[in-house]
This record gives structure tokens, sequence and C-alpha cells, in this order.
């Protein structure tokens, strides 16, 4: 179990870095009714402020060595995992904090932006931030399906917010059409990598592929698992329900597609190479790693540099 | 029956996705769309499925001996079922948005109101 039990951690703060959002969306699509318009911006930005600085302290104390966390205290026992846990390292809790600010710079400038609303866009986008932010301490390979698909939903739903004609719609329809065959080719990657190794967790997973040969089953859970995160990052030849989406969504929301969504995508084809597959005699390449966490961080490779002379 | 299961599985996708490519009406499309999402589904349980295997329900297991399909398999399937229904509500809604707004159905008039 050397991936597992690094750092059990009982501290409250990676729970609590989803809770709050989860909370003030409740509050705000339940109660927001009750407030005056000034008093829901305050409070929908000042929980996302609270969720920024929760995963900021949680990436300064998981430096060095990630926090596991397990929910409610089921440990792995005799070798297995049996629980659902959170692993905090700093690059999630990182970009966890990313999603944060973003959310929160989103917020303010949706003040302004949407006047109509009565309420219903802070919701939604602090579940989308709730659900990035599970979506990076995340330890559990279906638990990212989930999170992912959460993301999405919120992000479709955002897409054709408030549309007075129909081409935000359409490109709303696009994106969730697009995205949902992603999740699908995701989630059956997920159902053939149990099936050769009985388990959900990344770690234990990466353990018992360790040293295995690399055989068809696992290469096509590999394939399927990266082309459903890279329709997700709209990174090239997956890119079709970019300019749809980007042309027609509410420029706040593109910021958090922009800045969030194609990063969490990258972030997990990262996260789900370096955990699961690095370990297979045939992934040790250095030269496989940096391509892999090269094309993440340079925006050539992505499909929105083209389009951004279009929305602007 | 393993082998059928599989076939199952790729014939609802392949057609799933036939339909979402081909379609002339959004609410077709996301009917489409739930055709190639049950195909995941039938996956999940069949990479869980046990034969001869009893429901996973550990009450009397002096009862039911013998093995039992895997429960893990099955709550994944359940949680895609449910994630499936947000995303078909979500589109479902869309539709009917795009029909207020637009007047039509049809993805491709619909494409070209946005010129």
């Amino acid at each position: 179990m050397t991936g597992v039990d690094l750092a059990v951690s009982t501290s409250a703060i990676a729970p609590a870095s989803i809770a709050v959002p989860l909370a003030g969306a409740g509050t705000m699509a339940g109660f927001s009714w009750l407030l005056p318009r000034w008093a829901r911006d305050l409070l929908a930005i000042a929980v996302a402020l609270a969720t920024t600085t929760l995963t900021l302290i949680l990436m300064a104390s998981s430096a060095g060595h990630p926090m596991i966390y397990w929910f409610s205290g089921w440990r792995p026992s005799g070798g297995m995992v049996i629980g659902v846990d959170y692993a905090a390292g700093p690059l999630g809790a990182g970009m966890a904090s990313l999603a944060g600010v973003l959310a929160s710079a989103a917020l303010v400038y949706t003040w302004r932006y949407f006047d109509s609303a009565r309420g219903r866009h802070h919701a939604l986008i602090l579940i989308f931030l709730a659900a990035s932010v599970d979506f990076c301490l995340t330890g559990d390979l279906f638990n990212l399906f989930v999170a992912f698909e959460l993301v999405a939903v919120t992000a479709f739903a955002l897409t054709g917010y408030n549309a007075g004609h129909p081409a935000p719609l359409q490109g709303a329809i696009n994106f969730a059409v697009t995205n949902s065959l992603g999740g699908m080719s995701v989630l059956m990657g997920v159902g053939f990598l149990y099936a050769r190794t009985g388990s959900l967790n990344l770690a234990q997973i990466g353990q018992a592929l360790t040293g295995r040969h690399a055989d068809g089953l696992i290469v096509v859970a590999f394939a399927l698992l990266t082309g459903g995160f890279l329709v997700k990052a709209a990174v090239v030849p997956f890119h079709f329900w970019l300019p749809d989406a980007y042309g027609s969504a509410p420029i706040p929301v593109c910021v958090l597609f922009a800045g969030v969504m194609s990063e969490l995508a990258l972030f997990a084809v990262i996260r789900v190479w370096d955990t699961v597959f690095s370990g297979l005699p045939a992934g040790r390449g250095r030269g496989c790693r940096r391509c892999c966490s090269g094309s993440g961080s340079s925006p050539r490779w992505s499909g929105r540099s083209w389009h951004w002379p279009r929305s602007t | 029956m393993s082998v059928l299961a599989y076939g199952v599985v790729a014939w609802l996708f392949l057609f799933g996705i036939y339909g979402v490519v081909t379609s002339r009406n959004l609410i077709h499309l996301v009917v489409c769309l739930s055709v190639a999402q049950s195909a995941t589904d039938i996956l999940l349980l069949e990479i869980g499925y046990r034969t001869d295997g009893h429901a996973p329900v550990f009450v009397s297991l002096s009862a039911h001996p013998g093995p039992a399909v895997d429960p893990v398999m099955q709550a994944l399937a359940l949680t895609d079922v449910v994630v499936g229904a947000a995303v078909t509500a979500l589109l479902l809604a869309l539709a009917v948005q795009v029909h207020k707004r637009a007047g039509t159905l049809d993805p491709d008039a619909l494409r070209a109101t946005r010129e």
C-alpha cells in the first residue's frame, strides 16, 4: 500500500472545501428570494472566496506529503481499499484553488452582467466550483467521472443560461451531446480498469498494474479514458463542440470554461497517467511523461487558441 | 451469454451514435443519446456479472450460499443512470426552449438561424 497510506489525515479541511460551496449553492437555490440582489452577490462571492482559502490551506499543508482523507473512516484493511478517499497533493489542491479564484472572479463579473437573474446563476456557479474541487481532490476513479459529469452538467446549463435567442441554446446542445459521448467513453474505461484490477481507487489500480504486461484490455481502457478526457478538454482532434459553446456562452461562463474546465480535463489525463498507468513497463519512458505534461501546459495544442479571435 | 452481452453493448453504442449523427430532430437526438448511454450501463452490469451468482443481498447468507454478483458495478450503473437522467432532462429542457425561440427542432435549420 505504498501510495495509499502515506499520510492519513483526519483534518476536516478536505471535505469542508467541497461542503462549503455545496451548502452555499443549496442556500442560494432555496432561499435567495428572501435576499436583496446585492446580498445574494456578496454571499456567493464570500462562499467562493472561503472555498479558495480552504483549498489554499490544503495546498500549503499537503506540500511534500499528499494528504489522504477517508470518508466515514473507511480505511483500507488487509491491503484492500474499501472506502472512498480524497488524495490531496499540491497539484490537485492548486488546481482547486485556481477554480476557486476564477469562480470568484466570474461571480464578481456577473454582478452587472446578469441583471434580470433571480439568483439561479449563483447556485450554478457554486455547484460548478464544488464539483471542480471534488474532481481535483478525489482519489477514486469513479468519483472522478461523477465529479466531471457534474461540472459538465452545470456548464451546459450555464451555456444556455438566460438565452434570449436560439444560438446559445444550440451551442449548449452541441456541447452537451459531445461531452456526454466523452463521458460514456470515460465510464467504459473505468469499467474495463475495474474488470482488470478489481478496484476503483487510483492508487490501488496503479499498484495492481505496476510491472504488469500492458495487455489489450488495459490499452483499450487507457485509450477510452484519455479520449474521453481530451473531448472534455477540447484538445485539437476532439474540439468539435468548442466553437459553438464558446461563441454563444455568456462571458463570465467562458471564464469558467477556458480557465477551469479545459485545465481540469488535462489535469485528469496527467493524474490518471501518473497514478494508474505509469507503472506499466511500456509506460516508464520519461519522454512519454514529458509529452503528456507538456501538452497540458502549452495552449498551442488546445483548440481554444484558434478560437480566441472569434469570441472577442 | 457473455459474448452476447458485449455484442449488445457494441450494437447499442454504435447505433446510438449513428442516430445522434444523422438526427433531424432534437428530441430524436436526445433519445438516441440515451440509447448510447444504456450501452455503458449494460457493459458495467456485464462486468460485474457472475454466472449463477445471486443478488448481492447478504442478510440470509445461509439460505443463499454461493457467489453473488458484484454490487459495486450495480452501484456504478445506478449512478450512471442518474447522471444520464440529469443530462437528458437538461437537453429536453433546452430543446423545448429552442422550439419556443426558433420554432423548429431541426438542428440544421437551427444552425442557419445563427448567421
